[in-house]
């Protein structure tokens, strides 16, 4: 069955004189087990997605329209009760610099081991504490080290807590927001091995969000480029690197410098943005593409009409009606 | 050393030592930190060459130290083989118009409350080099040159109605309006989005083709320093653990901190003609007991049980302009 079901998603934020939509009719579904990556620019609403799984969405955000639907019932329906029995148990979350909010003055394990606690009241403290121990293990943190403070802890093993804080209570559903920015080199080919690791040992499913397509190529099996709001286009991970269709997918993929690279002409980006925050109410430029200030191989036909889904295989779809003949090149 | 005629640089056994303040109340000792440990390099007129290192290496101190925004704790640094390593007064305002810095964070290196216009006429006016209408050509100038047009569009805008790539080229701007010879590039896209990260990079690239601009590029990945250096050097703790053409470097590292470096970036920005080195080691292991150890050591698989944890290793020569600091390397 199907883990996870979002179907045409929309997300606005209120604002003092106007709404701004963030997340814009989207719809992706996600099979136990594997893994989705959410990759695109600041503001394209990779985020928003993310918290709206949980139900995390601050006051001025709403749900406009579209429906997300976790073992088949419908999140935003849920009572508070049973919303509660999923948050961490099911659906467990890395939040972008989630390191950086550990509480200072609470030995590592013991607030790890407070979240299984918490879902788990009759659980032992001592059971609590070794299960933690197990996962530290899996996470790579040394045993000395488990009932250290927050302070005595590097950054790299910080963010192995989180991991092990958010897989705690055995959650089907794993959502990880950048869980690598702001770390060193070395620390983050360290911790996207550990999550591959986990990922696979314990055969959750994963919704990894990051700006860097690289990275999320790292971990995903599937991924979603977004842009303004939408998604505009998804596959498998082969497909979206080796054939991507979108004009946005491949200026992402011609601007990330890979070790073959040296200095070339780069794909012009248009200066013009003003495009990218689009107001709610003229509700005819719903299905205009997202892309059309900025994109290089626009035509007239792409400002005037409305982009339909094209669907390239069974799992490779694009938002784009004026795709190139030869996607290999 | 194959060191060329006339570097623009040239550093010297160049130190940096951060000790702590004492305060009251702090009880348990703490340590001075080596943030630069003797490290020497040239870099020739009209190259770029690559800083390349983790947090905490060192990196950003070593660009603070060029631009004298700190004081070195020993060894000299050269501009144009006149020694600039105490000046100060008018030689070190002369100084500051011919070394420039790009700061890593345009939303914080750029005065809030100054428009586009005075952000990048001021240096004009510090120098006193230009009257009004040259100072308005030279700020047009610059701003088409990293991309504004119609650049007199931008002129009355403020930072907060820019993007952070947009930002960064108003600092990159700032930063040529005097035409300086040497420009610290400190992590200029770190806070960017891939496509405007890729624009910055062509700028610079741009800047020196065209103008002979030298810069020092310091970043914390080997596919940026590949895709724009002529030459790397990599630095660990402080240390210069490797220098060589950036070709070279990526093809045949010498050093295993460079090889994990390599090994550290996603699979798909490997070489497919490179392999996988497998240098660093799972848990770090203990220090050794001796003054004198590599400082790599409790990181490396490859570490000789004695002499590495027994002697600090120099720069070998593997090529006339490429060595390592390490026993094993050549």
């Amino acid at each position: 069955m199907t883990l996870l079901d979002v179907s045409n998603l929309s997300i606005g934020y209120r604002l003092r004189d106007r709404l701004i939509k963030a997340v814009d009719s989207v719809s992706f579904s996600l099979e136990p087990g594997k893994t989705l990556g959410f990759v695109g620019e600041s503001g394209s609403g990779k985020t928003t997605i993310g918290m709206s799984l949980l139900r995390l969405l601050p006051e001025n955000a709403s749900v406009l329209s579209g429906s997300i639907r976790f073992e088949g019932r419908d999140v935003y329906s849920l009572s508070d009760e049973s919303l509660r029995a999923i948050r961490w148990k099911k659906i467990a979350m890395i939040f972008q610099a989630a390191m950086n909010a550990l509480n200072p003055v609470q030995r590592i394990n013991e607030q790890v081991a407070e979240a299984l606690l918490i879902h788990h009241p009759k659980m032992s403290k001592r059971d609590a504490l070794a299960r933690t121990a197990q996962l530290f293990e899996s996470v790579g943190i040394p045993e000395n080290r488990h009932a250290d403070y927050p302070h005595q802890y590097s950054g790299g093993m910080k963010q192995r807590a989180i991991i092990a804080m958010a897989l705690i209570c055995q959650p089907l559903l794993l959502i990880a927001d950048e869980p690598t920015t702001a770390l060193d080199v070395i620390v983050q080919g360290q911790i996207l091995k550990v999550i591959r690791a986990i990922q696979q040992e314990m055969a959750i499913a994963m919704i990894f969000i990051s700006h860097d397509i690289s990275v999320v190529a790292d971990v995903c099996h599937d991924i979603a480029v977004m842009y303004g709001g939408r998604i505009i286009e998804a596959g498998q991970r082969s497909e979206i690197l080796e054939t991507p269709a979108h004009p946005y997918t491949r200026m992402l993929l011609a601007s990330n410098l890979t070790l073959s690279d040296h200095s070339f002409d780069m794909p012009t980006v248009h200066q013009s943005r003003k495009a990218n925050i689009r107001h709610l109410g003229s509700t005819k430029e719903n299905d205009m593409c997202p892309f059309v200030c900025h994109c290089r191989q626009i035509t007239d036909h792409c400002q005037a009409t409305p982009q339909k889904w094209m669907v390239l295989s069974s799992s490779h779809r694009v938002f784009c009606n004026n795709i190139a003949g030869d996607l290999t090149k | 050393m194959n060191r060329s005629a006339h570097p623009v640089v040239r550093i010297d056994r160049l130190s940096k030592i951060y000790r702590p303040k004492r305060t009251l109340g702090s009880s348990h000792s703490s340590h001075p930190v080596i943030a630069l440990n003797q490290v020497s390099l040239d870099i020739e007129r009209g190259e770029i060459f690559g800083l390349v290192g983790g947090s905490g290496s060192g990196k950003t101190t070593l660009g603070r130290l060029l631009v004298k925004l700190e004081k070195s704790d020993g060894g000299k640094i050269y501009l144009s083989e006149n020694d600039t390593t105490r000046i100060r007064g008018q030689a070190l305002k002369a100084f500051r118009a011919k070394v420039q810095m790009i700061f890593q964070d345009p939303y914080q290196s750029l005065n809030p409350q100054l428009t586009i216009f005075d952000t990048v006429s001021e240096p004009l006016i510090i120098h006193k080099t230009s009257s009004r209408s040259t100072r308005i050509k030279k700020v047009r100038k610059v701003l088409t040159t990293v991309g504004f047009s119609p650049a007199e569009d931008y002129f009355s805008r403020y930072p907060h109605e820019l993007s952070g790539g947009q930002r960064q080229r108003v600092a990159i701007a700032r930063a040529i309006v005097l035409n300086p010879e040497f420009i610290v590039a400190d992590e200029p896209t770190s806070m960017l989005d891939a496509t405007n990260s890729f624009q910055i990079f062509n700028i610079l690239s741009d800047l020196r083709k065209k103008q002979r601009v030298t810069f020092l590029f310091i970043t914390h990945s080997l596919a940026a320093a590949n895709f724009l250096c002529d030459r790397i050097g990599v630095i660990y703790h402080g240390n210069l653990v490797e220098k060589g053409p950036a070709r070279q470097i990526i093809r045949h590292p010498a050093h295993p901190y460079t090889k994990a470096l390599l090994d550290a970036l996603p699979s798909y920005c490997q070489d497919p003609a490179c392999t996988f080195h497998n240098t660093l080691l799972e848990s770090p292991r203990d220090l050794p007991g001796s003054s004198h150890y590599c400082p790599f050591f409790t990181l490396c698989r490859e570490a000789d049980p004695y002499q590495c944890a027994s002697e600090t290793p120099n720069m070998i020569h593997l090529s006339a302009t490429h060595s390592a600091a390490c026993f094993k390397a050549g």
